[in-house]
């Protein structure tokens, strides 16, 4: 297997990863989408609300907030000794109290809330909760805790994940000096991929693979027949979307983890149970 | 002519979107952070094409969350709770 990244940011991890199967692609992809952990807000006690939403819906914008998470430190509270009940190891209280005291309408953030982990903290200060009115405040509690996005889609460790075939596109550039019409591929391709510029023959950009997105139109569109398009086999464009919960080594290392885990639960089960013959 | 305008009037109040969504509806990514910020590049005269690609906003459901959005908290701001 071979593995190369193409583009790395703090939000996007775009990799080729070559000779891997498409049933393993697509467990790795699935694993991450919906196993892998990440810490979101699952509990609120609203104390004082005087702002114009409903405590439901307030509580549901907060648990959608994602913050930064530790694995390390936490655990799942399915998996602590606690039993679920909530305790150091698998909780973190965030607290905001707010008192509008000035004449003009105060938004407010998810930087206002207050973590007793240093850690744990919403990914972007920026986000708007909720505006409320002069002489009014908001103080509510909440509990952060370990979930997977099986259970809800707030502790969902990436915003987007998916793969497509390697893009293998075979254009032979002769046949286009029969082609009485002005290159309607150019301008049929979504991408824009074909440069007809010099308004002779068309010309195939160099990196076409990565923004190529297999829709077939110049090869159904071509009428001279001069472009063949192929997903190549085993290869694929792998492409994942965070919003900052994880760090993508974390989210890769860890989806190894539970898939070898899964597996190894599997193998007990089955030595467990008796075949007839 | 008055039909025009309770049509208008009734479908204006059907969309109750008070704030901008945390999240896209329909991929999950975080948008609530970039609403203000396209604003201001909108009101500094830039074209919204290049707003969607400083702020980091790639697909169409997530820009439709965003050009589609009426804030109307501002408007209830003014009613006092009924409490």
């Amino acid at each position: 297997m071979e593995l190369e990244v193409i583009e790395k940011d703090k939000y996007n991890l775009n990799l080729i990863i070559r000779g891997i199967s498409l049933e393993m692609i697509n467990a790795i992809r699935r694993i991450i989408l919906s196993w892998v952990p990440a810490m979101a807000i699952d509990e609120v006690i609203i104390l004082k609300n005087d702002s114009p939403l409903y405590d439901e819906i307030l509580a549901h914008r907060i648990g959608l907030i994602p913050l930064k998470t530790d694995l390390e430190t936490y655990r799942l509270p399915a998996d602590c000794e606690c039993g679920g009940f909530g305790c150091p190891s698998c909780q973190v209280s965030l607290t905001c109290e707010v008192v509008n005291d000035s004449k003009n309408n105060l938004i407010i953030y998810s930087g206002d809330l207050k973590t007793n982990d240093p850690n744990i903290v919403p990914v972007n200060p920026n986000i708007p909760i909720v505006k409320i009115g002069s002489g009014s405040s908001l103080i509510f509690e909440a509990y952060a805790t370990l979930g997977r996005s099986r259970t809800h889609i707030k502790w969902q460790p990436v915003s987007n994940i998916f793969f497509r075939y390697l893009p293998n596109i075979t254009f032979e550039s002769e046949k286009c000096n029969n082609c009485p019409d002005k290159c309607i591929v150019s301008r049929m391709c979504p991408e824009k991929l074909y440069d007809f510029s010099d308004e002779k023959i068309p010309i195939l950009q160099k990196d076409y693979w990565k923004s190529c997105t297999l829709c077939n139109a110049c090869e159904k569109n071509c009428p001279e027949k001069a472009i063949k398009v192929e997903g190549e086999n085993d290869n694929y464009l792998f492409f994942i979307e965070s919003d900052g919960v994880l760090p993508f080594n974390t989210i890769l290392k860890k989806a190894f983890e539970i898939f070898y885990a899964i597996i190894d639960e599997f193998i007990e089960k089955l030595e467990q149970v008796e075949v007839k013959e | 002519m008055i039909f025009v305008i309770k049509y208008f009037f009734n479908n204006k109040k059907r969309r109750l979107k008070i704030i901008i969504p945390i999240r896209c509806f329909s991929c999950g990514k975080l948008i609530a952070h970039a609403y203000k910020p396209y604003l201001e590049y909108l009101e500094r005269g830039e074209s919204s094409e290049k707003a969607y690609e400083e702020l980091g906003i790639k697909r169409f459901c997530c820009k439709r969350m965003i050009v589609a959005h009426v804030d109307l908290i501002d408007d209830l701001l003014k009613f006092p709770r009924l409490q």
